[in-house]
């Protein structure tokens, strides 16, 4: 018995240090679409340093981390805070300011969501109903087309959204109606409903199912048409030309606050906006960069949104109570 | 173990609160938890509780029937009907939402009205759940001794009498047992929930999750799993209190074999349309080419093609190799914290089990912050550890049963040669309970192998990958080739373990027989 508790007892006291020069916090696809491996390397050689690039989830699983470690912190660099995050890291006090001197590299200044640098900008694209041009032949030019009356039966069942409550696609898409509609936006979630397909948890997973076939309309990117074509040569998807148009999400990184390697993380910072970074954006993260670097030839299929939508008039510390509606309107119980 | 009494130092104890526990009232200290109960709450508790109802029923109604067939007469592929709950721990929920695309979906081969709907989630969660009240079940029958059903059949030959009288009574503990594990599972499903139930529905994991992720909230997240803890701690406290009462019957004996029923037939009919097509697509969708419809081997000839993969941050090898060692790891401490603590089975049985209402991701929300608060513990313990909290509960009843199943007259016997506890532990007790061994570590294993919520919000670096992180990261990088060749794989290492569980049961079955 005593070994047992000699057993547990070594399990708990053991620990490992982290011994990186830089360790960075980011979100999944940061590593697995490939852009982690293209730029650390070159950061490393030119910094002669080592970096560590920890993962969790989505963007939100990230801050959520960095906020459960607030008064330890282990990162030096978060990226992924877009301006939907930006509020609450913020409020919670996790990040320091910097202003790089690289930051007169950003092409268009209203791409700079933080006026105030506790982020830094460095790709963006718009959030965007894709559809499949084969079996939707007349793509409705209005959101309101898919609520009113009578567009039920024609769309009925043909819609894979994302769920707000535990994705950030599915969040922005909320935010987005809200910014359209105000607190009307219930009334259109209680017209829309009929043509929702399913709800999922996440993107990746409404993108296996439309990719499958199984609905003709999704809530993603518009650049998913120059994926397609770069990944498959196929071009029947399409991104819907909406008169309301489509909101842009705007991914930064930010100095975490408590940081030991103060200069190191501002010369990553001032990295991101250099070519070396940008350049690889495209093919990775499939978004555009924020400098002018040419664009890879398949962009040319990407969408070009004809409105942006702002999404100030969104008040953060009420999405809970619209959320709560949300529910009380989707949920059939 | 027959000299072994550790009262409240039961080790299985110590370990629970050591590593559930601390973790989970840790997150209590640093947040307090509030509650809002609110209409959308209410909705997600009565179709929680709705959905868990009927899937338990459903999923014993099948589970009931198989595992009479599989106990009571000698019918074929018996040794793949008791390796199925191997795969209802293992198979990931993504995979089986493809293959049920691929089935029943828009372009699908059967395309029947069932996906996106109640129906749907139920299906899925009988899939996953019968086999586990056919293993409790058929468990059962071998308790229920020949000379008892002769008995029995002399004084009436009605069935339904029989089934009403003696299986029903005899079994209820078994049956009882598995109730509780299908419900607490059905109750805390969310994937399978939400995007087959075509976001109608929703549990209360969800909130959590919202809470946790979305607006960062903790003090509310945290309130939602106290909450989630009640509603099952009392549920699983209310059907083992019933257990103990009727839990008479013990040991294993000579059982009475039936003719394979006419009814048997329609059973696997039913059976290989509904449950066995679905986890054999899920075993060729990664040799299809979704494009051109035909039989490819490119899938999983990338998966393995280089030293590291991007979308996993290391190679699949690893990915694989590192699954291997956590399930491993987990097993061997399951099984030996529930060998030393079998002497106090029944006590802590129900303790046990009502951890079962803690979910993997409070416990990861736990770990998180005792790791940034003290000391940031490795992946290659600290996600064994998590599983082994995980699979406890079943492998500890597993070597209960096997415990309790030992003759008193062979210990005697023991005792009589002049054996020392050791040797009796060694020559008498282990062997004896080799079956029930080998299931609790392969029960643990598939836990640890398949677990997703957990790993995926405690794992930060592609070496600690494994593969439930590579499914889900292949398709987040829309890689969906490889996931469903992954899918495939994990498939073929579900049916390479249960052969050799089937197997390893077969050799010490007749030990202990």
């Amino acid at each position: 018995m005593k070994k047992v508790y000699i057993f547990l007892s070594l399990i708990i006291l053991i620990s490992v240090a982290f011994s990186a020069d830089l360790t960075i916090y980011a979100y999944d696809s940061f590593v697995s679409y490939g852009l982690s491996a293209k730029v650390i390397p070159a950061f490393e050689k030119m910094y002669n340093c080592t970096v560590k690039v920890v993962t969790s989830g989505d963007a939100a699983d990230v801050l959520s981390k960095l906020i459960f470690e607030k008064k330890h912190p282990r990162a030096d660099i978060i990226l992924g805070i877009d301006q939907s995050l930006l509020p609450k890291a913020q409020e919670e006090g996790v990040l320091i300011p910097y202003k790089p001197p690289t930051i007169s590299n950003i092409k268009n200044k209203d791409l700079i969501f933080d006026k105030d640098f506790y982020v830094t900008p460095y790709d963006y694209s718009a959030i965007a109903i894709i559809y499949d041009s084969t079996k939707v032949k007349n793509p409705p030019k209005r959101l309101h087309d898919f609520s009113e009356e009578g567009s039920i039966g024609e769309f009925e069942r043909s819609f894979i959204i994302e769920d707000p409550r535990t994705s950030s696609t599915g969040m922005m898409f909320f935010q987005y109606i809200y910014s359209i509609y105000g607190e009307d936006c219930i009334t259109f979630w209680d017209n829309f409903k009929e043509n929702i397909l399913t709800v999922t948890k996440g993107w990746d997973e409404a993108f296996s199912l439309f990719s499958q076939g199984e609905a003709p309309f999704m809530v993603s990117y518009a650049t998913d048409p120059a994926y397609f074509y770069y990944t498959k040569k196929e071009t029947k998807y399409k991104v819907l030309q909406l008169e309301n148009g489509f909101p842009v999400q705007i991914e930064g990184a930010g100095i975490v606050k408590g940081t030991e390697h103060l200069e190191l993380a501002r010369k990553f910072i001032d990295f991101i906006l250099t070519k070396k970074f940008q350049e690889n954006i495209p093919l990775t993260q499939w978004m555009y960069p924020v400098t002018n670097v040419p664009l890879p030839e398949c962009y040319k299929y990407a969408a070009k949104i004809n409105k942006i939508v702002n999404l100030d008039n969104v008040p953060p510390k009420k999405m809970e109570y619209w959320l709560k509606k949300w529910e009380n309107v989707i949920l059939e119980y | 173990m027959g000299k072994r009494n550790f009262g409240i130092l039961n080790p299985a104890i110590v370990f629970i609160i050591a590593f559930l526990i601390v973790p989970v009232v840790w997150v209590f200290i640093l947040y307090p938890p509030v509650f809002s109960m609110d209409l959308s709450l209410k909705k997600i508790l009565v179709f929680s509780f709705e959905q868990s109802f009927l899937s338990t029923i459903l999923s014993f109604v099948l589970g009931f029937l198989s595992g009479y067939l599989v106990s009571k007469t000698n019918m074929a592929f018996k040794s793949f009907f008791l390796s199925l709950p191997t795969i209802s721990f293992i198979l990931p929920g993504l995979s089986l939402v493809m293959a049920m695309v691929v089935l029943f979906g828009k372009n699908g081969i059967f395309h029947i009205n069932l996906l996106y709907s109640i129906r749907a989630i139920i299906f899925a969660h009988v899939l996953y759940n019968f086999p586990i009240f056919m293993k409790f079940t058929a468990d059962g029958f071998q308790t229920i001794q020949s000379s008892i059903e002769e008995d029995f059949d002399l004084l009436s030959s009605n069935k339904l009498q029989k089934i009403t009288y003696l299986y029903i009574p005899m079994l209820l503990p078994y049956i009882i047992s598995a109730a509780a594990m299908v419900f607490i599972y059905c109750f805390t499903s969310f994937s399978i929930v939400l995007l087959l139930g075509g976001g109608k529905y929703a549990t209360l994991e969800v909130h959590i999750y919202m809470y946790l992720k979305r607006f960062m909230d903790f003090n509310k997240a945290s309130g939602m799993i106290l909450l989630q803890f009640f509603v099952l701690a009392a549920f699983t406290f209310l059907l083992f209190r019933f257990k103990s009462e009727t839990e008479k019957i013990s040991g294993e004996y000579k059982i009475k074999k039936y003719k394979f029923p006419l009814w048997g037939y329609f059973l696997m009919v039913f059976l290989a349309l509904f449950i066995f097509i679905p986890l054999f697509t899920v075993l060729v969708v990664g040799f299809i080419d979704f494009d051109s419809g035909k039989f490819t081997l490119k899938y999983m000839k990338e998966l393995f093609s280089s030293s590291y993969n991007p979308a996993i941050g290391t190679s699949i090898s690893r990915s694989i190799l590192n699954s291997v060692i956590y399930a491993g790891l987990t097993a061997i401490i399951t099984t030996v914290i529930s060998l030393l603590s079998v002497k106090n089975g029944k006590k802590i049985s129900s303790i046990l089990i009502s951890t079962m209402a803690i979910t993997p991701i409070s416990i990861a929300f736990g770990y998180l912050l005792l790791q940034n608060n003290f000391f940031y513990i490795n992946k290659y313990i600290l996600l064994p550890l998590i599983y082994s909290v995980l699979s406890l509960p079943i492998a500890f009843n597993s070597i209960l049963r096997g415990y309790e199943s030992i003759s008193p007259s062979n210990l005697e016997s023991a005792a009589l040669d002049g054996a020392n506890a050791f040797q009796t532990l060694i020559f008498v007790e282990l062997p004896l309970m080799a079956r029930s061994i080998a299931t609790a570590m392969i029960f643990s294993f598939s836990i640890a192998i398949s677990e997703v919520g957990a790993t995926l919000l405690l794992y930060d670096e592609g070496k600690y990958s494994n593969i439930s992180v590579a499914l889900v990261r292949f398709i987040s990088s829309r890689k969906l080739g490889e996931a469903r060749a992954l899918g495939s794989l994990l498939m073929m290492i579900t049916f390479g373990i249960f052969f050799a569980v089937s197997f390893l049961q077969k050799k010490f079955g007749e030990i202990s027989d």
